[in-house]
């Protein structure tokens, strides 16, 4: 499915979070999205849906970042969060080799339902249990190459590898959405990055959840 | 208007409903909403914006909107969908329940069974997150119970409404209730609405869903929203079919 482009002329892309329960979707989303984490993983705003507005080269792009249930139990429901997707990040835990297993099936059921069109990330989660490590990263590059997919490694405990899983993701949308560019007002707060990349974090709203939304009616990216 | 609510329910109203004429009744919905809309543009010509500009910035200028329900109206659709919908409804409720009735039969026999099943049962049977199973069964905290109770009784008022968005409301309204829960990810959020419309006993969701996927006016957190519904709902109707 082409992504849309919303009110502000920012591109509103839909990119779907799969993987077994615990392996920290929700964790590497929020510190993405609202840089946060807790231990004990507790959090009191909703995490089900976040969005993320950026600004790359001057095109403005929106994720809209929907985490699916990981329990066994609701895996046959997949295929109604994954429809219509732009991208999919499917996460396994480092240290849990059944979690790896579980994330191969995904991708195969994501290739099978949505074909290539959709941007593929696989992130091994958990990279500050290196000692705990049961899935050795050479096995984890050769699958993801074989699957046209991209590997990263996270942590969403310190904060390590998220922003530039996320910023791989955005570009190859972005590539793949062609030159539909949108130059965005200018933005003091932009920061230059390696490979000449101005990246633009236009922060803001990201706590509204699900049905959180009330009548705000100015879309997400505006 | 009288007369289009006549024309409408004779033709796919009373004893010729026929759930084949859904998809017939759905375009003459959406013509019906469009020709009304190019009325509006007509009569505020000077408001020559978007639809959403034209409908939102017309009624402020008219009086007939407070500050609050400016923030609402954004679109034509809030705007003529609960003048459209409120003649129309009955009917074209009808024809979804004609269309939905073997998938409702279904998800209504697998309602019968999770509701049977006690709070602890149920909870497990779902796979609400362990954690927050214990809280809850502990008894030392029912107040995550007590909210889902709350958004459960809010969700029975979906039969006494018509418009799309007041549907999308009520989903927000319930959504709130959730909100003291904690780490309300997709893994709590599914099983919490599965559990809340179990409790709810709602009939003909699925000719609900249907309806508001053809006709509510989402922004992407609504459409969030529904898929999560629809999960329940695809949930619910599969222990239908099992039992």
């Amino acid at each position: 499915m082409a992504a849309r482009t919303g009110g502000g002329g920012s591109l509103q892309v839909k990119v779907v979070l799969l993987g077994e329960g615990c392996v920290g979707k929700t964790s590497i989303v929020l510190r993405y999205v609202q840089n946060q984490f807790n231990d004990k993983h507790i959090q009191t705003l909703q995490a089900s849906f976040l969005q993320k507005n950026l600004t790359i080269n001057r095109r403005r792009l929106c994720l809209n970042i929907w985490d699916t249930a990981g329990q066994e139990r609701y895996h046959a429901l997949g295929p109604i969060y994954y429809r219509d997707s732009h991208a999919a990040i499917v996460v396994y835990d480092i240290t849990d080799e059944d979690s790896f297993t579980k994330a191969k099936n995904w991708v195969r059921e994501l290739r099978k339902m949505l074909g290539d069109s959709c941007v593929l990330v696989i992130v091994g989660n958990k990279s500050d249990l290196e000692k705990n490590k049961v899935i050795q990263e050479k096995d984890a590059q050769e699958y993801a190459a074989s699957v046209g997919a991209k590997h990263f490694y996270t942590s969403a405990k310190q904060n390590k590898g998220i922003e530039e899983m996320f910023l791989d993701l955005s570009k190859r949308l972005l590539e793949k959405e062609g030159n539909n560019s949108n130059p965005s007002s200018t933005n003091p707060s932009s920061t230059r990055r390696p490979g000449g990349i101005t990246v633009t974090d236009d922060s803001i709203r990201t706590d509204r959840p699900s049905g959180g939304g009330g009548g705000g009616g100015g879309g997400c990216c505006g | 208007m009288n007369r289009l609510e006549t024309v409408f329910r004779d033709s796919y109203g009373g004893i010729g409903a026929n759930r084949f004429l859904l998809p017939h009744a759905i375009s003459e919905v959406q013509y019906i909403i469009k020709r009304l809309h190019s009325i509006v543009r007509i009569l505020f010509p000077f408001l020559d914006g978007s639809d959403q500009d034209v409908t939102a910035i017309g009624l402020t200028r008219l009086g007939d909107a407070d500050p609050d329900d400016y923030l609402c109206i954004n679109s034509g659709y809030t705007l003529l969908h609960p003048l459209v919908f409120q003649r129309i409804y009955p009917s074209l409720k009808m024809l979804y329940i004609l269309h939905h009735v073997d998938d409702d039969k279904e998800y209504s026999r697998g309602t019968e069974f999770l509701s049977q099943m006690d709070d602890e049962r149920l909870l497990h049977f779902i796979h609400f997150p362990q954690n927050l199973c214990k809280t809850i069964l502990g008894k030392e905290d029912n107040t995550v119970l007590e909210d889902l109770e709350n958004a459960a009784i809010v969700l029975q008022r979906m039969n006494t409404l018509y418009a799309p968005g007041e549907f999308l409301d009520l989903f927000r309204v319930a959504f709130q209730q959730l909100s003291n829960i904690q780490q309300l990810s997709c893994d709590v959020l599914l099983p919490s609405v599965v559990f809340i419309v179990v409790k709810a006993g709602l009939s003909h969701l699925g000719a609900y869903l249907h309806y508001l996927t053809d006709f509510a006016y989402t922004e992407p957190a609504d459409e969030y929203t529904l898929v999560t519904y629809e999960a329940a709902y695809n949930f619910i109707r599969k222990q239908g079919a099992l039992t």
